[in-house]
């Protein structure tokens, strides 16, 4: 789903009205990717997260998790009056609770208190602005406060035939997603243990490498998140990458998923097991970087050619030995050693047949001189 | 410096020791530093990662180099070699003049190498360039690269550590340039006494004083 048009719902339950007063409809659609969408199994996560010790990214990665989630398991509270479904709005919504980043409602899955909180300025940002609450939570609005409302369904909006923005076919993800190291170890992922519908962009530059990467740390910074998913110790990420030269650098300018999703594959999706992962250096430091330009995908439109640069639209945000060499300094620089070399060589030619003249006049240079 | 009969060799033992080890890191870097910039292309070179690991070991090797002929410079006196004598631009003049023509006729070397003049006057100028400019700027550069976290953010819109790569291939490809000249005089056009027998023996020249005009000024120290 477009996020500037979301796809209109095909049967509704309730209208509801939109901020640019467009109009659409709730639906139930047929369920054929239900099992991405489990949601239920995603609140011991979040408390897990909230609670355990911090680790490499669990401090950053915290307060995602926490919009993310908790706003599902918005609890009854007594105060206000109910909002009349037929007119929420996505302000109503902020205005009433979620715009409040000190409001808490118990989560009766997590027997606490929770943040409500959703930011609107990410939502503003992100690839689902122009949608409001109910397109994705369509129910449990009728009285106020609501019960947990259902959590968000991409499939509702995302079609196994839909081609995204950046021309990735959503069944390519899937199918990618199946065979991703992820989905084989258990069933227990989905899309929004990665995807935070509230803030998601789809645009990728070295400025969201961090937030890109902080949803890989979400889990792999954290032992007792980790724990969850894997039964076991996350692996020690300073160890593992120890191989890597410029470890940190690498770091803030690469994606976890560019290594880690092997050589080929159509989306970023195919999370592969750590022993299959990029190694070869040559792969991004090139002057066809496949796995470097898959960050870049919406950018390479733009790319830089009157500097003369490989790969120019990377050299705002990183000089990439191999990748973004310059053309034009290789040419003139071969040019010019070559043309040293002609010299070279025809200067050695024209000794030889000055020596051979001096010999064959019997004359020795130094004598000539003398006598001069 | 001297050799066992007393008279003073024309390369010193820590000037063909700098000179050689200057030259082995050279070649090294010049290779591994093609591998990296053309990294991918076609399967010569030394792999990637391997590059990385001498480049970077050997940049710090020559860095050390470096600092060791600066010192040697200033502790013998052979920073002196590097003052150009004068009338500088009729000296430069008659050694251009030797290498277009008579170089092809037989003619001696106007400025053939001494103890007290190891330079002709094009190399002079071409080695002050080396010396104090080049060489400093492919260190900095280099350290650059090395460090990238210490370049600026952006320069002129783009990444900061652009101009110091464009750099470091820039003095990289001038230095390739350099070495195929350097290697031709060496072998061809440097005499007995002067040429790549003498940086490796040290070889010595009979009395002070060159052969051609050169006067024969106080010794070095520690030469």
């Amino acid at each position: 789903m477009s996020a500037q048009s979301p796809s209109p719902r095909s049967s509704g339950q309730a209208s509801v009205t939109r901020p640019g007063g467009a109009r659409s409809t709730a639906t139930s659609r047929a369920r054929s990717l239900a099992y991405l969408i489990p949601l239920l199994a995603v609140a011991p996560f979040v408390a897990s997260a909230q609670a355990a010790p911090k680790s490499v990214s669990s401090a950053a990665v915290a307060s995602v998790s926490a919009s993310v989630y908790a706003s599902a398991y918005a609890a009854p509270s007594t105060s206000t009056a109910p909002l009349e479904f037929t007119k929420i709005t996505l302000q109503s919504c902020l205005d009433k609770c979620h715009g409040d980043k000190a409001e808490e409602r118990k989560d009766p899955k997590l027997g606490r208190k929770a943040s409500v909180y959703v930011d609107e300025h990410g939502l503003d940002r992100s690839e689902h602005r122009g949608m409001i609450c109910v397109d994705c939570h369509p129910r449990s609005f009728a009285q106020d406060p609501h019960p947990p409302a259902r959590r968000a369904y991409c499939p509702d909006c995302h079609h196994v035939n839909e081609t995204r923005k950046d021309g990735v076919l959503f069944a390519d993800i899937i199918s990618d997603f199946q065979q991703s190291v992820h989905e084989k170890k258990n069933d227990k992922f989905r899309c929004i243990h990665c995807h935070d519908a509230h803030t998601f962009q789809l645009e990728t530059t070295r400025s969201r490498v961090f937030e890109h990467n902080k949803v890989c740390l979400r889990c792999h910074g954290s032992p007792d998140l980790f724990r969850k998913f894997a039964d076991k110790e996350p692996p020690n990420l300073d160890k593992a990458h120890a191989w890597l030269p410029n470890r940190d650098l690498h770091w803030s300018k690469v994606r976890c998923l560019d290594c880690h999703t092997g050589y080929d594959s159509k989306s970023s999706h195919l999370i592969l097991p750590k022993a299959q992962a990029v190694k070869k250096c040559e792969v991004c430091h090139n002057q066809n970087p496949t796995q470097l330009l898959r960050l870049y995908s919406r950018m390479r439109a733009k790319e830089r050619a009157g500097l003369g640069f490989l790969n120019g639209f990377i050299i705002n945000d990183s000089y990439v030995i191999g990748a973004t060499r310059n053309k034009t300094l290789d040419f003139f620089a071969i040019l010019i050693m070559g043309s040293t070399g002609a010299g070279i060589l025809g200067h050695s030619f024209l000794r030889i047949l000055a020596a051979l003249a001096r010999r064959r006049s019997g004359s020795s240079g130094h004598d000539e001189e003398k006598h001069s | 410096m001297s050799d066992s009969t007393g008279e003073r060799l024309l390369f010193p033992r820590w000037l063909r020791l700098w000179h050689w080890a200057n030259a082995v890191l050279f070649l090294t870097l010049i290779v591994t530093g093609f591998s990296l910039h053309f990294a991918g292309v076609g399967q010569g070179g030394v792999g990637f990662k391997l590059a990385v690991t001498i480049h970077n070991l050997l940049g710090v090797a020559l860095v050390g180099v470096y600092l060791f002929y600066l010192g040697s410079m200033a502790v013998t006196g052979h920073w002196r070699q590097y003052i150009p004598k004068r009338p500088l631009f009729q000296r430069i003049f008659k050694q251009v003049l030797y290498y277009i023509w008579g170089i092809f006729k037989g003619a001696h070397h106007p400025y053939e190498a001494c103890v007290e003049a190891r330079f002709n006057p094009i190399q002079q100028l071409a080695y002050i360039a080396c010396v104090f400019a080049i060489f400093p700027l492919q260190i900095v550069t280099g350290i650059a690269l090395l460090y990238p976290d210490m370049a600026p953010p952006t320069v002129w819109g783009m990444n900061g550590l652009w101009p110091a790569a464009v750099g470091h291939s820039v003095v990289a490809y001038g230095a390739c340039a350099f070495l195929l000249v350097h290697l031709y005089l060496a072998l061809t056009v440097g005499e007995e006494h002067t040429g790549v027998r003498a940086m490796v023996f040290g070889d010595r020249k009979p009395g002070a004083g060159g052969a051609h005009g050169h006067p024969a000024p106080h010794e070095s120290p520690g030469e």
